[in-house]
């Protein structure tokens, strides 16, 4: 170890304790700097976290009281049919919905990468729907669906495709199918902005090499393209996974769950047993099982991916 | 084109790979806390345990001047319905009135009952708001709402002016909580020129008749002749089922508290049946999750009957926006004894504007009075509901007012409107009906779906019926 430079007047520490040094002082900077956000976030993460934690261990009514009841919430809730009913609507819904949205963000992204007239106008317009508020996006589809004067029917009869009207909202597959219109026409363009940042950090000299070595378009999508954006993908279908567990507006606008209960999600289901049914602990108990299960799936996912899909760098 | 490269600010892949995986996980549980925290709370002071007219002052009550002083602010909830109105009667009150300044904040109808309920937990500062039959049980037992005959005297002397219907909607063991902000019926209406055009020259009176005439108009084409507004989350869905089995000379529940859908022959059960059965056997009914979906789809000229709160029937009949104006009529709720549900919502005012002092209490008073009751003479604002937006009354002079009487000529048959409205009858209340509303409506509509059976369904309703009397002390 050679000696370094001392300053006039002041001895050099030896470069090991220097080093400890520094990096103590720039482990304090770092934790004073993010401490204030830190706090921020625990107040609005763990302390109701724990609030609905606390409640969910409780029977909690403003009319009978409250009281310790251990876990029975949880079993009242876990053994309610509705429970059951609603964690597979809510999964059936997610299946189908996100990879919709994944594959058309891809393509989506895909088309506003390209250089033709409008492409800014478009980017720009696109993000519109994302930007209204859910619950009126939910109304905005209501009048698309509704069976008697909703304007898909008007505009299909009008143009000869249907000689009667659909009952779009009154019959339940359909139902479902117009709520998943609904949330994609919502999530697409984030989605789609997104993918378009992560294709546009993607060096253009890969596709050059790609397409000297004679590869056709597709090849270019699997061999450059896909593992290019495939960090963001995985961060795509993350967040839209958690949008799909959380949605409530665009149902409770739409649909108000119905028809029965096709389109009655967990979060509605949340939402009744608290407010409606004034069972504040059922509720709790209910939040703190579907978090649990989202925390749990989302890490399985993480976890399953191989590294790459995470990095985005090639095997 | 040429800020478009790899970025790699981190080098080493274990930090990049973790940063990753940490961070998708922090961005989930961001994600999740909307659930989380849509289920906490504020703690109520006294749970379980309604306040008392002596309990110690609520947050709430730094808003109030110290005592002998002229101004008071009171903060006023209503659903959304016509808020200009109601900031426009807000202004002429506080022009009456000029020491006290009103606070109004809206809330959609169909939350209502959920926000006020998180509301009143929360102790967010309310004195007066709105409130509907179904709910006053179960907001009085919390002790959120309190009875305004224990504040004023002039509550009692409404009640001979008020219709028994109306009045009845306002109590809850044996006190009244309210006056009227308006009272309806939920009626029968139908197309006139729809039933003429088919032969049909006067409209069902039984149940049985309402099936033989939507198929004999299903026949001449018309896919679903009655159109009703059902939606699990909809209160009016049970008011409005209630409303049917009161017309068959039925009642949800007997004076002891027993459900009656428990027997498979009561006319409530009948009813249910008769629903389910107009749904998904002889498929004449459809339905849509609002009123306002159900005036607009009345207007197409695809369907022939409703169930509706009787003021859309003011909305059908209006010429500047229904397409089909003048072709919609009362008709006296099928069944045997024509009767239907009436109800009122009121003003109600909090256990909080209580906590806040004699001159909140007081003014909370003056307010009542002037939106609900006689000020000068006259039901102002009652008033002004039924002539502008055709809302009903339970205000009984009201049916003598000549204004009123021009304006509801317009869009209803005033004999025929009387005799429904003599012929309305208020719910029985008990603590736990708006909690068992909410079960009843998930069955209902997941019968009507066909999700379950009738049996299944009746079942279940009373079943829960039974476990909430018994969790309330019933």
């Amino acid at each position: 170890m050679g000696q370094t430079t001392a300053p006039r007047g002041r001895a050099e520490p030896l470069p090991v304790e220097r080093g400890r040094s520094y990096q103590w002082r720039l482990a304090r900077s770092g934790v004073l700097m993010t401490l204030p956000a830190l706090l921020v976030v625990a107040s609005f993460t763990v302390y109701p976290f724990w609030y609905a934690l606390n409640e969910s261990v409780h029977l909690s009514s403003p009319i009978l009281g409250r009281r310790f009841v251990g876990l029975d919430n949880f079993r009242n809730v876990i053994t309610s049919p509705y429970f059951l009913d609603a964690a597979r609507t809510t999964l059936i819904f997610g299946a189908i919905a996100v990879p919709v949205l994944v594959v058309l963000g891809v393509l989506v992204a895909l088309l506003l990468n390209e250089r033709f007239p409008g492409n800014t106008l478009l980017r720009a317009g696109m993000l519109l729907p994302w930007a209204i508020p859910a619950s009126v996006v939910g109304i905005i589809w209501k009048w698309v669906f509704l069976d008697s004067w909703g304007a898909l029917n008007a505009g299909l009869y009008s143009l000869g495709l249907i000689d009667r009207y659909i009952s779009w909202l009154t019959t339940p597959w359909l139902a479902r199918f117009a709520v998943i219109v609904a949330f994609t026409w919502s999530q697409l363009p984030l989605a789609a902005i997104l993918l378009l940042a992560a294709l546009q950090a993607i060096p253009d000299e890969l596709y050059e090499a790609a397409a000297i070595d004679g590869a056709s378009a597709v090849a270019r999508f699997w061999a450059v393209t896909l593992p290019g954006i495939r960090p963001m993908l995985v961060i795509v279908t993350l967040y839209e996974i958690l949008m799909a567990l959380n949605i409530f507006d665009i149902t409770y606008a739409m649909t108000g769950g119905g028809p029965g209960t096709a389109t009655s999600l967990l979060t509605y289901y949340i939402w009744a047993e608290t407010f409606k049914m004034l069972s504040f602990g059922n509720g709790a108990a209910l939040a703190v099982v579907i978090a649990l299960l989202a925390l749990a799936f989302i890490a399985a996912i993480i976890r399953a991916l191989p590294k790459e899909a995470l990095l985005g760098e090639r095997a | 084109m040429g800020t478009r490269h790899r970025t790699s600010i981190l080098s080493a892949r274990l930090s990049r790979r973790d940063l990753v995986r940490r961070g998708a996980l922090v961005a989930a549980g961001a994600g999740l806390m909307p659930l989380l925290a849509a289920c906490a709370r504020e703690e109520a002071a006294a749970p379980g345990a309604p306040t008392t007219p002596q309990a110690g002052p609520s947050p709430a009550a730094g808003r109030t001047a110290a005592p002998g002083a002229q101004a008071v602010t009171l903060d006023f909830v209503v659903w959304s319905y016509s808020v200009e109105t109601i900031q426009d009667n807000i202004k002429r009150f506080q022009e009456k009135y000029p020491g006290i300044t009103v606070n109004l904040s809206d809330f959609s109808w169909t939350v209502y009952h959920e926000t006020m309920v998180n509301r009143f937990q929360s102790k967010t500062p309310t004195d007066v708001a709105y409130n509907g039959e179904d709910w006053l049980p179960e907001f009085a037992a919390a002790g959120w709402v309190v009875p305004l005959e224990n504040y004023f005297d002039w509550v009692k002397g409404y009640e001979a002016k008020t219709f028994p219907f109306a009045w009845q909607s306002m109590i809850y063991q044996g006190k009244v909580y309210g006056l009227p902000y308006y009272a309806d019926t939920i009626t029968f209406l139908y197309n006139e020129k729809i039933l003429q055009d088919a032969g049909i020259n006067s409209p069902p009176e039984t149940w049985e008749e309402v099936t033989e005439q939507a198929k004999a108009l299903q026949q001449r084409g018309m896919e679903f002749p009655f159109i009703a507004e059902i939606a699990q989350d909809l209160p009016n869905t049970t008011s409005a089922f209630a409303s049917m089995v009161f017309g068959r000379g039925g009642d949800l529940f007997d004076e002891e508290g027993n459900l009656l859908l428990r027997d498979a022959n009561s006319p409530a059960a009948q009813q249910f049946r008769w629903i389910v059965e107009a749904r998904n056997k002889d498929k004449i009914l459809t339905y849509v999750p609002h009123e306002t979906d159900v005036v607009k789809a009345m207007n197409t000229g695809k369907h022939a009957f409703t169930v509706l709160f009787n003021y859309n029937l003011a909305e059908l009949n209006n010429k500047a926006r229904s397409p089909l104006a003048g072709q919609f009529k009362l008709a006296l709720m099928p069944g045997e004894t024509h009767e239907c549900y009436g109800f009122a919502k009121f003003y109600n005012m909090t256990q909080m504007a209580v906590d806040r002092g004699p001159d909140v209490i007081d003014a909370c008073g003056k307010f009542i009075q002037y939106f609900g009751g006689e000020v000068d003479g006259q039901y102002h604002v009652a008033k002004r509901w039924a002539v502008e937006k055709g809302l009903g009354f339970g205000q009984k002079p009201l049916m003598d007012d000549p204004d009123v009487q021009q304006t509801f000529s317009q869009w209803i048959d005033v004999d025929l409107w009387k005799q429904q409205l003599e012929k309305a009858k208020a719910l029985r209340q008990f603590v736990w009906y708006g909690i068992w509303s909410e079960f009843f409506r998930r069955e209902y509509v997941r019968a009507i779906a066909g999700e379950t059976s009738v049996e299944d369904a009746l079942e279940s309703v009373t079943r829960k019926w039974d476990e909430l009397k018994k969790q309330y002390g019933g």
